[in-house]
């Protein structure tokens, strides 16, 4: 009765929180630990032995005998490197003064034993050395033959704490590399939120506790109803058009209070090391009153070679209103494999509420950018955890051939791809969820979902394809044309062009900013672009519906009313809620009178 | 073709049996042993090792383990080792028995390992991120990047310390071969105008030549110390070269495998070039070493499927193990004096 009574409390306090009556910071908090509770809830009562139940039993102190003995159990033939590194250090800190002497020696035998990779991503290493860090502390004083890796707990601790410190004055500086992920925001919210409530070493656990805020804050600032808008570092397909399925999602329920309960096993770790967010980042993740423009600054993924500098700058372009997210990179290939260069996502609670563009592009100089392994030898290896890398239908990926010019929201995009290079072709997906989609004679698609409108003008010929979207469905493979319950599938439409040097104007606008549809129509019909598409001669010249004239030459010639834009004056966070320079190591956070000063110079947070 | 684990202190008498057994000891290192990647159960990987008289591979140190390739300090008898690996540098001071990552979060996918040959303390690594020295042994690590000034020219694919002079060090990059003639404090540029430089040997008679493989070049030779080189392409039918080995036996002859190449034999000096794969399944070869004591007997690692072995000096070629290994270093070690 008690859980029904915090699941039906967790969901009324969800629903008809966004955009809509903000709480009051009491009643946000209260609302918080219910969703806590449900979240132990989902789990302390499963026989199913995986680190989520045990932690979860351990929490709740239901059976702890039963808990012991499934962690045993489950530390029989440990494996997944960092992702067992995190599950079993937070299963333990949770457990740890209920848990019988043999669990506990279970996992210290472990932690000897087992020797996990440190892998080779940001998001690795965060969970590798923050997890690393907790346990050294856990069992200090040991020598190097107790541990994996035969160096001693103070060689561990030391090291990982060297490194978190490194690693925030870099994200700081110069901006997170795996940035702004909505399938990568969970590892390193674990990573941190575990430092924030467990970390002995109390530098660390301010540093912990200020990351955390520092995430929220990011994901914040471009958050939709549950869903992350804009340009991604990464994002897998499936979870490109299902923001359900997304790492982020259950983040925004559980700590921003945003839209139906989502939840995650992973989600138990920051909620059981007591992580709690400030009240401000729930106000600004959830206030879309008045609209706004946010910019920010990230940095590429190491670039090891080929390059001519090892993390060379992201510049994004966010423009955020009530009904819709519309955000872009600013081009060219920025990450590996799962790049989502530009998306505008509506708040529709519709299937596949986004559309978005791309030149699905792969080759094997992307992947020696960004790995040491020999190159020619190398897609074998990618495509085995990344089946769609090398497919031409894939809707991820970032290119070299890709440049934007994002204006508040007018987004021009061209493209200027060499003879021969994969793909041939650029792809634009527009959901089946749409509300209209017409073909209009002026040029211009223009489709409306919900109070959102968006036109795109593309700048050559090209033709249309239907999709059909089994559930459950590998992307891009099968084109089944009815559920196994005789329920029609999703059809979903492709826009594909075959011209190499191309591009499109997308102008997105909601009812409040221009009213109704048909008026959309009637002034962008008005408005066409005028282009230059000859290879090396790729450019175009656009007055969008505020009167501007936006000028854009491939790759990065962009002119604003005959003004030019220069991109390196990106700060790190520029918008009216986050403010950030770039070297300053500092982050503001503002929402109307209220005002936090994040420090991580000093470790300090003032309001 | 079985692939053992033991307690530490069955490793080090296994170890020095290996090392009795046979004339010379087989090392191999692979990065996988199926298409893993980080966070999926791995198969047992790293340093696999054998003595040439033995048919069974052993394993030494972590199972899970991405190792580019290891070297061993020979005037300890087997005792000191050490492994490039994708975590940093792991040293072992009692033959492979217990290992150590001895490296930071500094040092990442270090791909290339090398022990001074008369002076324990010192050993360099290599990496995509630069060159490295431990003036300790192996205990500590300290980047020497002066020289190096662009991101290619950090991107280091092999090295090694001249036979002549340990002091002049030569590594192959992205961006060419550099020289060092100050023990890895300082590098100048030499004179192949090419880029992608995959790997770079010396010669074993004659130190004033040197070998270059590269990624879509072909190969490379030079016969004044890397000061000129000359292309050597006679007999060449495929562009990328990841490895080149010498018959220390027969100055003349020496191998060549790449990307899909199968194994090219020269036995003129690299002036000609000759391919066979008789036997191989795979033909991507990323290591390859004579036997010292027997010049028929070749080995050669594969990207995707372990070690074969060939006992007619390349003519034809036999699986012998490590089933879907990414080998990437083969390393052979006399056991004699």
């Amino acid at each position: 009765m008690k859980r029904l009574f915090s699941f039906v409390f967790a969901f009324l306090f969800s629903t008809g929180a966004f955009s809509a009556q903000l709480m009051d910071e009491t009643t946000y908090r209260t609302a918080f630990q219910e969703r806590v509770q449900w979240a132990i809830a989902q789990l302390d009562t499963s026989t199913r032995a995986n680190f989520n139940v045990i932690a979860a039993r351990y929490a709740s102190g239901n059976d702890i005998a039963l808990a012991d003995s499934m962690l045993i159990e489950v530390l029989r033939e440990p494996s997944g490197d960092m992702f067992w590194m995190f599950p079993c250090i937070g299963t333990y800190l949770t457990g740890k003064d209920k848990m019988s002497a043999e669990a506990k020696a279970a996992v210290r035998y472990a932690w000897k034993t087992y020797a996990p990779s440190r892998g080779d991503t940001e998001n690795h290493w965060a969970m590798y050395y923050a997890t690393l860090f907790l346990a050294a502390e856990q069992w200090p004083d040991l020598p190097g033959s107790e541990w994996y890796n035969g160096r001693s707990s103070d060689e561990n601790r030391i090291e990982s704490r060297e490194y978190l410190f490194a690693w925030a004055k870099l994200t700081t500086t110069r901006g997170q590399g795996e940035f702004d992920s909505p399938d990568y925001l969970a590892e390193y919210m674990i990573a941190v939120a575990l430092l924030a409530g467990h970390a002995q070493d109390p530098e660390v656990k301010q540093l912990g506790t200020m990351l955390a805020d520092y995430f929220l804050a990011d994901f914040a600032v471009e958050h939709l109803n549950q869903q992350y808008g804009g340009g991604h570092s990464r994002i897998y397909e499936r979870n490109l058009m299902d923001y359900k399925t997304s790492t982020s999602t259950p983040y925004a329920y559980f700590y921003f209070g945003a839209g139906d309960p989502v939840f995650s096993g992973w989600i138990l770790y920051p909620l059981l090391a007591g992580y709690e967010m400030p009240y401000i980042l729930y106000l600004i993740a959830n206030d879309r009153d008045q609209p706004y423009l946010h910019k920010e600054r990230k940095r590429v993924r190491h670039n090891i070679r080929y390059g001519p500098e090892l993390n060379p700058p992201v510049y994004k372009t966010t423009s955020m209103t009530r009904d819709y997210v519309f955000g872009s990179l600013h081009g060219g290939l920025l990450q590996p494999i799962q790049q989502l260069t530009w998306s505008v996502r509506f708040n529709t609670g519709q299937p596949h509420p986004i559309i978005f563009g791309l030149h699905p592009y792969w080759s094997i100089r992307e992947i020696g950018t960004f790995f040491p392994e020999e190159v020619k030898p190398s897609m074998a290896g990618i495509t085995a955890s990344k089946a769609t890398y090398n497919n031409p239908d894939k809707w991820t990926g970032g290119s070299y051939y890709e440049y934007t010019f994002q204006q508040k929201n007018t987004l021009l995009v061209l493209y200027d791809i060499p003879v021969g290079t994969t793909s041939n072709h650029i792809d634009g997906f527009f959901p089946a969820s749409l509300d209209e989609r017409l073909i209009d004679k002026s040029g211009w698609i223009l489709c409306k979902a919900g109070d959102t409108y968006v036109g795109w003008y593309p700048l050559q010929p090209g033709e249309w394809s239907v999709e059909y979207e089994l559930r459950n469905q590998i992307w891009n493979q099968g084109t089944g044309t009815t559920e196994s319950d005789g329920t029609l599938p999703l059809r979903n439409y492709r826009l594909r062009s075959w011209k190499l040097q191309n591009g499109y104007v997308v102008e997105v606008r909601c009812k409040d900013e221009i009213g109704s549809f048909d008026k959309f129509c009637q002034a962008l019909r008005k408005r066409i672009p005028q282009a230059q598409l000859q290879p090396g001669q790729v450019s175009v010249s656009y007055q969008n519906l505020d009167g501007e004239r936006l000028e854009f030459a491939f790759p990065d010639q962009r002119k604003l009313n005959g003004k030019i834009i220069d991109y390196s004056r990106f700060k790190l966070f520029d918008g009216p809620f986050l403010q950030a320079d770039v070297d300053s190591q500092m982050l503001t956070v503002e929402y109307k009178d209220l005002k936090r000063i994040y420090n991580f110079k000093t470790l300090t947070v003032t309001e | 073709m079985f692939k053992r684990s033991f307690s530490a202190a069955a490793l080090v008498l296994l170890l020095a049996a290996a090392l009795v057994a046979g004339e010379a000891t087989v090392y191999v290192t692979t990065l996988s042993t199926s298409y893993t990647h980080t966070g999926q159960k791995h198969s047992q990987s790293g340093l696999f090792y054998r003595s040439t008289a033995d048919t069974v591979w052993s394993f030494s140190g972590r199972p899970n383990n991405r190792v580019y390739n290891m070297d061993r300090f020979e005037p300890a008898g087997g005792r000191i080792l050490g492994l490039a690996t994708h975590a940093g540098v792991q040293m072992s001071w009692d033959g492979g028995a217990t290992w150590k990552v001895t490296s930071d979060w500094r040092m990442t996918e270090v791909s290339g390992i090398r022990f001074h040959p008369s002076d324990s303390a010192i050993v360099y690594a290599a990496s995509p991120y630069g060159f490295y020295k431990s003036t300790d042994g192996g205990h500590s690590w300290k980047q020497q990047n002066n020289g190096l000034e662009t991101v290619d020219a950090t991107f280091i694919s092999s090295m090694f310390l001249d036979s002549r002079n340990p002091d002049m060090i030569n590594i192959s990059t992205e961006d060419g071969v550099y020289r060092s003639t100050d023990a890895g404090q300082s590098w100048i540029r030499q004179g192949l105008n090419v880029r992608n430089i995959r790997t770079l040997v010396q010669h074993p008679h004659n130190p004033s030549i040197f070998f270059a493989g590269t990624e879509n070049n072909g190969i490379y030779r030079s016969l004044d110390d890397g000061r000129h080189w000359q292309k050597c392409d006679t007999g060449i039918l495929h562009p990328t070269f990841y490895t080149i080995a010498f018959d220390p036996s027969q100055p003349e002859t020496l191998y060549a495998g790449g990307f899909q190449t199968g194994v090219y034999k020269s036995v003129n000096g690299g002036k000609s070039w000759k391919h066979d794969f008789r036997g191989l399944d795979v033909l991507d070869i990323h290591a390859l070493a004579v036997d010292p004591h027997n010049s028929d007997r070749i080995y050669a690692g594969t990207v995707t499927n372990g070690v074969y072995l060939s006992e007619d000096a390349g003519k034809t070629w036999e699986f012998i193990g490590i089933d879907s290994g990414y080998v990437w270093g083969l390393t052979i070690k006399s056991n004699k004096e």
